[in-house]
């Protein structure tokens, strides 16, 4: 049971990593979201529960990156946590309560999944960062939201049978 | 009982933790929260710098593996550029020392001259939403919020010619610091959506306001530029000095593409002279804001909105100067 944690600890700390550190991915000035492509990967796999807690760490992790800006320089740039936590907890749980109607074995449904629930969480956090830091607009849907969706739902034929060699699914509900 | 209704719906009891955790660090932005995450952010830093030396080393292997006669022909042009670089060193300060005295002699104000902190880029956002820049300088090496962030490139243009393909070494504007750990920095650069920064047209010193487009994958534009002043594309754009962040003068970039001429204003887009995407080292300036009290104050505030108002009306009044 530690071990499996501390596995579950592995892979959102190597994702983060993938995340900041790696231009290797990067499509124009689009980036994939590992964390997302793991919580859903979770979720799917483990249920609501575990993808959840996932999305919420490797939220945190993201956010924990970004610190919290006090004071801004000239504008009205703001940032503190929750504004990764929230979208990718939402996404893990919802996620999971999906897991049982989709077909795990398709890659099909795999990726239309990862790609509706990129959208999801990019609205969610568009929503946030209107409500708390105030500089963003609606243009972020066809500039930011789609163009990773898309990339996501790509990359996640690839991703998820890396993971699914790596963190072998055990489904927790049964 | 308790423990039974908490198995049944442990699920949906932690998403009402994730909710409430959420909206309570969002709204509040509590010091405790602010104080305990910066410490954990500097920490990170730390790791993701060192992770991504490890990666940068390792592609720095690959790349320069079987290109030994490549490197030894740039080691030879980096000796002629260092020996160029200490005459040019040399006259400078020749010039210096009688710039000093001149202006001395005309009761000029003695030129500033900033220190400046070398740092290496060690992260970018983990997301899309953000492009701003970590790198591995902070408060220990005298770093602080605003500090402007200069830098140093070599890029690839045409000859003089035009048939071949020089290397040249430039310089430009990448932006300002926006937050400071210990060991750490971020750093806010002119491409993104929440920077505006306060420049001038180098030929003849109209004002405008430069505003990051990184929500349309663009580069900065160039906005409330009055119509007196016959835009042009090529046209250098330096810092106004005036926001009291960045130094006047300072390179940021070229008008690039067309320009919009509208009823009271045109705008246009800039290319940066440095590729703020490509960056490995950067240069903080060690100045402080000329009235940090301002700073503070949000961009949207009325007080700000109304002085910038006041600030463009009286620029469009003005008659334009004599290059």
């Amino acid at each position: 049971m530690i071990f499996e944690k501390l596995i579950i600890a592995v892979a959102i700390i190597v994702s983060y990593f993938m995340q900041t550190s790696m231009d290797f991915f990067k499509l124009g000035a689009i980036s994939p979201d590992f964390l997302m492509l793991l919580t859903i990967y979770f979720a799917v796999h483990r249920g609501e529960f575990a993808g959840m807690w996932v999305g919420f760490f490797g939220g945190l992790l993201q956010d924990i990156n970004f610190g919290t800006f006090s004071i801004m320089a000239m504008g009205s740039l703001q940032h503190s946590i929750g504004m990764n936590v929230l979208p990718k907890s939402i996404v893990g749980y919802i996620a999971g309560k999906f897991s049982e109607k989709v077909r795990k074995d398709n890659i099909l449904s795999l990726v239309l999944l990862v790609f509706g629930f990129s959208i999801l969480k990019g609205l969610v956090k568009l929503l946030l960062t209107v409500l708390f830091s105030g500089s963003t607009t609606g243009q972020a849907i066809i500039t930011v939201i789609l163009p990773e969706s898309l990339y996501n739902a790509l990359l996640s034929i690839v991703w998820f049978k890396l993971l699914f060699w790596a963190i072998p699914p055990v489904d927790l509900r049964k | 009982m308790l423990a039974e209704f908490i198995s049944n719906y442990k699920a949906g009891l932690s998403l009402a933790f994730a909710i409430i955790f959420s909206f309570t660090n969002l709204i509040t932005r509590s010091d405790f929260v602010g104080t305990s995450v910066n410490t954990a952010t500097s920490v990170l830093d730390f790791f993701t710098g060192t992770f991504h030396s490890i990666g940068q080393g390792f592609s720095r292997i690959v790349d320069s593996y079987g290109n030994y006669n490549e490197l030894e022909s740039e080691r030879d042009a980096l000796r002629k550029k260092l020996q160029d670089a200490q005459f040019l060193q040399f006259q400078t300060e020749l010039l210096e020392d009688e710039n000093r005295r001149l202006r001395a002699i005309i009761e000029l104000p003695e030129r500033k001259n900033y220190d400046m902190v070398t740092a290496e880029v060690i992260s970018v956002d983990p997301d899309n939403w953000f492009q701003t820049i970590i790198i591995n300088k902070g408060e220990a090496d005298g770093i602080e919020v605003y500090m402007p962030v200069i830098a140093y490139q070599v890029v690839t243009v045409p000859s003089e010619d035009g048939k071949t393909m020089v290397e040249q070494l430039v310089h430009g504007v990448v932006g300002k610091v926006i937050q400071v750990t210990a060991h750490s920095a971020r750093i806010l650069p002119i491409t993104d959506q929440h920077s505006r920064l306060g420049v001038k047209v180098k030929k003849t010193g109209h004002w405008g306001l430069l505003i990051g487009q990184s929500q349309d994958d663009r580069p900065p534009k160039l906005e409330y530029v009055t119509l007196k002043l016959n835009l042009e594309p090529g046209d250098e754009i330096v810092t106004s000095g005036a926001g009291g962040i960045f130094p006047p003068n300072v390179n940021i970039g070229v008008i690039e593409g067309e320009i919009k001429r509208g009823a009271t204003f045109q705008e246009a887009y800039l290319r940066p002279a440095v590729d703020i995407r490509k960056l490995n080292f950067v240069l903080i300036v060690k100045k402080r804001p000329d009235d940090r009290e301002k700073l503070t104050e949000p961009l949207s505030s009325p007080k700000v909105q109304k002085t910038l108002q006041e600030k463009i009306s009286t620029e469009a009044m003005e008659e334009p100067e004599t290059p």
